[in-house]
């Protein structure tokens, strides 16, 4: 069942046994509306560039050829680099259009890939085009001209973004790097807008065109602004404070945060991004699963995944961090049917935790929940799960110890659940895990909506 | 998406690397003070300087192409100053290089320097500009053979 943006709903689930209001502003989990809104971009540019002048006139040799193809292809990767500054904003709008700020984050690699190869296909077409006159006017195109201002901003951005890009791609860098590389190529945005809008060729001159491109520029712009010095007029802040933090294995720290001020509502499944003031592992965001039951603190697993995390464990007690969010779709409450299966590998079990411990709050369900982990599952949260599902008749917990029992599949969870089609699967771990669970699952017959998952570490 | 981005890289670097070592290639082989072709000369059509306006120089009629296609490749009568300024547009323009009138509108969106680069001087003594790339260099051998395909005539003085 789909719910339209904004509405709240009264559902019952399949067996009829109970109501509940279904969370505001939930839509399915899809990226339909990404793609329709770069479909619908895209196509106003191609019909203005192409009504700006006769089409005929742009391709009657192979220079003017090569010249059209060129100006198009710095038009629309303009367009699709300011929609990339757009999707990093993380505004709630795009990523309920989205079904998750996972699949933003996805969509934003995806294109701004596609914005680079666009932009850096402009100067070479153009300068194949200069050579049909003068290889070394051709060759002038990649020097810097102190007398023209645009094309300096034009090379600044491209070489700028390739160096940037090559160097987020194949440099096993420190996660701050990263960090500083990402926000370079943001910065980058505005020597490319530039560019776009004083270099001359069809945005130069007066029009639809050219009103179009500024709009777009525009809206990047703002997105860029917005995001990097209004982050809290555009996604929610909370103060919190260190409450605890303790190692429940070598490689996974638990903390624990309470509330300084107004507290942080959430559904249980959600993610924040947390960052840590005067801590000596850094101020950065980074995002992590709430793996308590919403109501005053919080409490977060991270595993020890790269040089930021690994630190984890120094941050001290009574350190203050600013808490952002909530952000995400991965939820039991956002799911239709009330059968179902959590299956979570590995660090995936963190937003389960925060369902199992918010099971009593709804009622209705019937949850079995398939842990999986490489037999170095804290203890802790073994015992955690076993009292959890000593006291809750509506939740069972299968343990599964990846190195005695191998890895979850369709068939464990086929003898555990039998039949598998009225079945709602939610699946949290490492990316190969959750491509090869819904590919097992779809070959054994569950429809695909009835499958949801959220891809940790993006 | 990496493949997309090493193919971008690759293109990239490709280009610049072939355009670059041709350029200096190219730069490297044309001599020093290279002389200009006779139709074209320094001075500004008007000035004391100026030389006698000599007879134009025809070109061979280029091959059939609607980009390059000159508008006019016969001897025509002189064309006045105040006849030149009538064509000052994107979509008609002539301007004065070397005490010659040509007709560029057909070359505007070929030009690799863009268009913007030549529409200012429509209806305009040229002949500094074009000299000197207005300003940034000097334009090749074969930029000049290729202007000789738009003569309409010289301008009558």
């Amino acid at each position: 069942m789909q719910i339209t943006p904004g509405a709240v709903e009264a559902v019952t689930d399949d067996d009829h046994r109970s109501t509940e209001r279904r969370p505001r502003g939930w839509t399915a989990p899809t990226g339909g509306p990404l793609w329709a809104s770069v479909a619908v971009l895209l196509g106003v540019l191609l019909w203005l560039w192409a009504s700006a002048r006769p089409l005929g006139s742009r391709f009657v040799n192979r220079p003017a050829t090569l010249g059209a193809i060129s100006s198009l292809a710095a038009l629309a990767g303009t367009v699709l680099l300011a929609m990339t500054i757009v999707l990093t904003a993380r505004l709630r709008l795009v990523e309920r259009g989205a079904g998750g700020l996972d699949r933003v984050y996805r969509f934003h690699h995806r294109l701004g890939a596609a914005a680079f190869a666009l932009l850096a296909l402009h100067p070479s077409l153009l300068a194949w085009r200069y050579a049909h006159v003068s290889w070394d006017r051709s060759a002038a195109l990649w020097r810097p001209d102190p007398a023209d201002l645009a094309l300096a901003a034009g090379q600044v951005a491209l070489y700028g973004m390739a160096v940037a890009i090559a160097a987020t791609m194949w440099c096993s860098v420190r996660h701050q790097v990263l960090l500083w590389l990402q926000r370079a190529l943001g910065v980058l945005f505005l020597p490319a807008a530039w560019h776009a809008l004083h270099a001359g060729g069809d945005s130069a001159e007066r029009g639809p065109l050219r009103w179009y491109l500024g709009a777009v520029v525009a809206l990047g712009l703002a997105a860029l602004v917005a995001h990097t010095f209004a982050g809290r007029l555009v996604s929610p802040h909370h103060r919190y404070e260190v409450r605890s933090v303790r190692a429940l294995s070598p490689t996974i720290t638990e903390l624990w945060l309470r509330p300084l001020g107004r507290s942080m509502h959430f559904v249980p499944g959600q993610f924040a991004f947390v960052r840590f003031k005067d801590q000596p592992i850094g101020g950065e965001p980074h995002p992590y699963s709430i793996a308590s039951a919403p109501g005053g603190e919080l409490r977060f697993t991270v595993k020890h995944l790269g040089d930021y995390t690994a630190h984890i464990g120094e941050v001290t007690v009574g350190a203050e961090a600013v808490v952002e969010g909530p952000y995400g779709r991965f939820s039991n409450r956002f799911v239709a049917g009330r059968r179902q299966a959590w299956v979570a590998g590995g660090i995936g079990i963190a937003p389960f935790l925060s369902m199992a411990h918010a099971l009593e709050d709804t009622g209705g369900y019937r949850v079995t929940l398939f842990y999986g982990h490489a037999g170095d599952g804290p203890a802790s949260v073994l015992e955690e799960l076993r009292a959890l599902a000593a006291h809750r008749p509506d939740l069972e917990v299968v343990f599964v110890d990846e190195h005695a029992d191998g890895l979850i599949d369709a068939d464990l969870l086929g003898r555990h659940l039998g039949d598998l089609a009225d079945v709602e699967f939610l699946l949290c771990g490492p990316p190969p895990m959750l491509h090869s669970l819904q590919r097992q699952l779809t070959n054994a017959g569950v429809a695909h909506h009835r499958i949801h998952f959220e891809e940790f570490g993006f | 998406m990496r493949w997309l981005v090493a193919l971008t890289l690759a293109l990239l670097l490709g280009t610049i690397a072939v355009t670059s070592v041709a350029g200096l290639v190219t730069d490297q082989a044309e001599p020093a003070g290279r002389a200009l072709t006779p139709v074209i000369t320094a001075a500004p059509v008007g000035s004391a300087d100026s030389p006698a306006l000599t007879a134009p120089a025809l070109a061979t009629p280029a091959a059939a192409d609607p980009a390059t296609t000159p508008t006019s490749t016969t001897t025509q009568p002189a064309t006045s100053f105040a006849e030149l300024t009538a064509h000052d547009s994107i979509d008609d323009c002539w301007l004065a290089i070397g005490g010659n009138a040509y007709d560029v509108t057909g070359y505007i969106q070929a030009h690799p320097g863009g268009s913007r680069t030549i529409i200012p001087w429509c209806d305009l003594e040229a002949t500094v500009a074009f000299l000197t790339e207005d300003g940034r260099g000097e334009h090749s051998e074969e930029a000049e053979a290729l202007l000789r395909e738009y003569l309409i005539g010289p301008l009558s003085s």
